[in-house]
């Protein structure tokens, strides 16, 4: 746990040593707010809706998890690769488990810095004498950091695949956009609703559980052993990969 | 091969074969790797292997104890199918909001109990299939939800049983807009799953063979929607004709005889009586051509039995004309218009109609009184007037040329004159020692339940029949309250504050540490 947490740090240093994280973070921060402060004029000043749409019930929310994932985790192992110091770590008496868990645990993190910078509105509209629904807005960040590790897990499976960081990123944004989007294959299919495909592939609908549990302030242990199931097989599935560059 | 060659291969055990069999065992140690999260996923959704835990402040994703119960107790899953189209305006947003709030009230049902219930919710655009499952449910309106488990079905309509509307007051002086009244969906659909899963689908009979309105047809005089209204809300319905089978059969719930053209005959009566008073269940609906009060075999002498006895002529009362003008004289008199005064606001079938301020059409009615006491003693049962008639109404009697002159003259009734009476008559205790009570529900005017105005007394009669039944089940469920927290965008500079904080001084503070850290790297 030590060395993983050693790699974790290191990996949380490259990533707000370099500018990429600080833009993300900055644009991330900026959109939000716009978009966060709009809906709260048109909406008369719901403060609950407001966070809610900050949080997963906008469009805006679902493109951060799409995107900012795979660029976090493009250049964690396929650039290590590339420039040879991956060998050099997986010689070092770390596990592969043990790498692969740091670097998404410091994905997961800066994920989970960005929700949180988000949360504060919370803590703004407590000041300003409307303080939100602090349950629903717990589960929420909740929910945002374990989706924000799956997609990352995602992301960090496609980075031990390849050499080449920027087709880590693009299978990473690939995956994730044929996660969101498997519930709807069997209505491109015209296939029934009420068919074996149908049923199994919404349980597979991300948003629709974060969004019928998390968002509304409730905790499901279904979504939750859900998403940590899947975050653990994507891991599984790079620590794998990582072990084949051994073969290679 | 050449040794030159040989050298320049792969060192021996990772060769092509050696790296197909590892790639293989990775794809296979992958594939159940997936299959491990397929069932850990699966395990984790099933019931009771699984927690729903609501953290929030107003618990609104909690259900009320009362319908919580009512769905864990449920012996299959029952399936809601909702129909639900807007209103035209000035009510479009109204009827959205409603929709809105319902859809979300049954996801959250759903969601906490999602093997014990399914929401459908059709959508009304897509005309082709909506209008199939429509014709397939044999449902002819919108704006309904459809609670069904198994066969068994109850309608829940939208604006009546879910939510009411105050239409306000169109007055362009003193004008009012539409709004909601009350919306409580908890406690309709704990009523509406309460009919689905208690007991077995009542019968419900209609006796035919002397001329009385027919379930089966439709028409202004017909009783085709009262049919297919009974059968959407969990009732069988199905003939009797004395004739063919003498005795009430044993299989009826609820005996309805609406408008007998001819008299029942001695024998029918002896039996319907016979078989209300060891328990049976009688709607009646007196006839409104046979002009006979008295007379053995007639239905009003089968009431008389009971112990109500239906007066002579129709009941009539003055009505407003257009210009203000009270007029009598005219046959619209017979057309008697009762608000919720006329009604009782406490016994189960009026009492909703009541508190929803509503009003019922009772065309050409017959008015009743009660019998003398040796027909029903105090000790047998309780008489209670349902609907009552104005206070200027008066029964208006035939003259000598069989007609009404619709004005009153001095000799007939008048005043609050019952026009619907419920009755309970006590019942001797079986040999198994369980006493039931035989209930009657007496009618003044059958075209009440008639096609004709059935969309104004649908209510009523499916009250009237439920209570008969015995499925006039109250569950009290308080109205959820929760007003969201709103922050003050207009009075104050609240929104201008969350604006410089939220679109600058964050991500300018982000900027800055970014910066400042570039900076300090840059000058060691």
């Amino acid at each position: 746990m030590q060395r993983t947490w050693t790699i974790c740090r290191r990996e949380l240093a490259g990533l707000f040593l370099g500018p990429l994280a600080w833009v993300l973070l900055c644009l991330t921060l900026f959109l939000n707010g716009f978009y966060f402060v709009l809906y709260l004029g048109l909406s008369q000043g719901d403060v609950d809706g407001s966070l809610s749409l900050a949080l997963g019930g906008s469009w805006l929310y679902w493109g951060v998890l799409i995107l900012v994932p795979p660029l976090l985790t493009m250049r964690m192992i396929s650039e290590e690769a590339r420039s040879g110091s991956l060998e050099f770590l997986l010689t070092a008496p770390v596990g592969d488990l043990a790498v692969v868990l740091g670097k998404l645990l410091a994905a997961t993190l800066f994920m989970g810095i960005l929700w949180t910078s988000i949360a504060l509105y919370g803590v703004l509209l407590a000041a300003l004498g409307a303080a939100p629904d602090w349950g629903q807005l717990a589960t929420a960040l909740l929910g945002s950091v374990l989706i924000s590790a799956f997609f990352c897990a995602i992301g960090l499976a496609a980075s031990a695949g390849t050499q080449t960081p920027l087709l880590a990123a693009f299978l990473a944004f690939v995956a994730s956009i044929a996660v969101l989007t498997l519930p709807i294959v069997p209505d491109f299919m015209g296939l029934s609703r009420d068919g074996w495909l149908a049923s199994t592939l919404a349980r597979c609908d991300v948003i629709a559980q974060f969004q019928g549990a998390f968002l509304r302030g409730v905790l499901d242990s279904a979504h939750i052993v859900f998403l940590l199931v899947w975050t653990g097989f994507f891991l599984f599935l790079a620590t794998r990969l990582l072990e084949t560059r051994r073969w290679r | 091969m050449a040794l030159s060659e040989r050298s320049a291969s792969p060192a021996a055990g990772t060769g092509p074969w050696t790296r197909a069999g590892i790639g293989a065992s990775v794809v296979l140690v992958i594939a159940i790797a997936a299959a491990c999260a397929v069932l850990a996923t699966w395990l984790a959704a099933r019931p009771g292997l699984y927690a729903r835990i609501d953290v929030t402040r107003e618990k609104r994703n909690t259900l009320d104890p009362a319908l919580a119960e009512i769905l864990t107790n449920l012996p299959g899953q029952a399936q809601v199918e909702l129909f639900l189209r807007d209103l035209d305006e000035p009510l479009t947003s109204l009827s959205r909001e409603v929709a809105a709030r319902l859809r979300e009230f049954l996801f959250v049902a759903s969601s906490a109990y999602p093997q014990k219930l399914q929401v459908v919710d059709h959508d009304l655009r897509d005309v082709a299939r909506a209008s199939a499952r429509m014709q397939d449910l044999d449902l002819r309106e919108a704006n309904v939800a459809l609670v069904s488990l198994g066969e068994r079905r109850a309608l829940l309509r939208v604006w009546g049983d879910i939510a009411r509307l105050d239409p306000g007051n169109p007055d362009p002086r003193h004008y009012v807009p539409p709004s909601l009244a009350s919306f409580r969906p908890d406690e309709a659909l704990a009523v509406a799953l309460k009919r689905v899963s208690v007991g077995q689908v009542p019968r419900i009979l209609f006796a035919t063979g002397h001329g009385e309105r027919d379930p089966r047809s439709e028409g202004e005089r017909s009783l085709g929607f009262l049919r297919r209204a009974l059968a959407s809300d969990g009732f069988e319905v199905a003939a009797w004709d004395p004739a063919a089978e003498p005795a009430v059969p044993g299989d009826c719930a609820v005996l309805a005889i609406v408008d007998p053209e001819q008299p029942l005959g001695a024998e029918t009566c002896d039996a319907v009586e016979l078989w209300v008073r060891a328990g049976g269940r009688l709607f009646a609906a007196s006839s409104s051509r046979f002009a006979a009060r008295e007379g053995p075999g007639t239905l009003a002498d089968l009431l008389d039995r009971l112990g109500i006895v239906t007066l002579a002529g129709f009941v009539a009362q003055p009505f407003r004309a257009p210009s203000g003008v009270e007029v009598t004289g005219d046959p619209n008199c017979a057309n008697l218009v009762i608000g919720p005064e006329g009604l009782d606001p406490r016994q189960p079938i009026t009492e909703g109609l009541f508190r929803a301020r509503r009003t019922l059409r009772l065309p050409l009615s017959r008015a009743f009184q009660r019998g003398p006491t040796e027909r029903l003693a105090a000790e047998d049962g309780v008489l209670i007037d349902l609907v009552r008639a104005g206070e200027r109404a008066w029964v208006d009697l035939p003259g000598p040329n069989g007609l009404c002159d619709w004005r009153y003259s001095p000799g007939e009734s008048s005043g609050r004159l019952p026009l619907c009476v419920a009755g309970v008559y006590r019942v001797a205790a079986s040999n198994e020692g369980d006493v039931r009570a035989a209930r009657v529900v007496a009618l003044g005017s059958p075209d009440a339940v008639s096609d004709g105005w059935f969309a104004t007394n649908a209510d009523f009669a499916l009250n009237a029949f439920n209570w008969l039944v015995e499925r006039d089940w109250r569950v009290a469920i308080a109205p959820r309250t929760d007003e969201p927290t709103h922050l003050d965008v207009r009075g104050s500079n609240a929104l201008t504050t969350v604006q410089r904080t939220v679109m600058y001084a964050m991500p300018g503070l982000c900027a800055a540490l970014g910066l400042l850290l570039y900076w300090r790297r840059r000058s060691r």
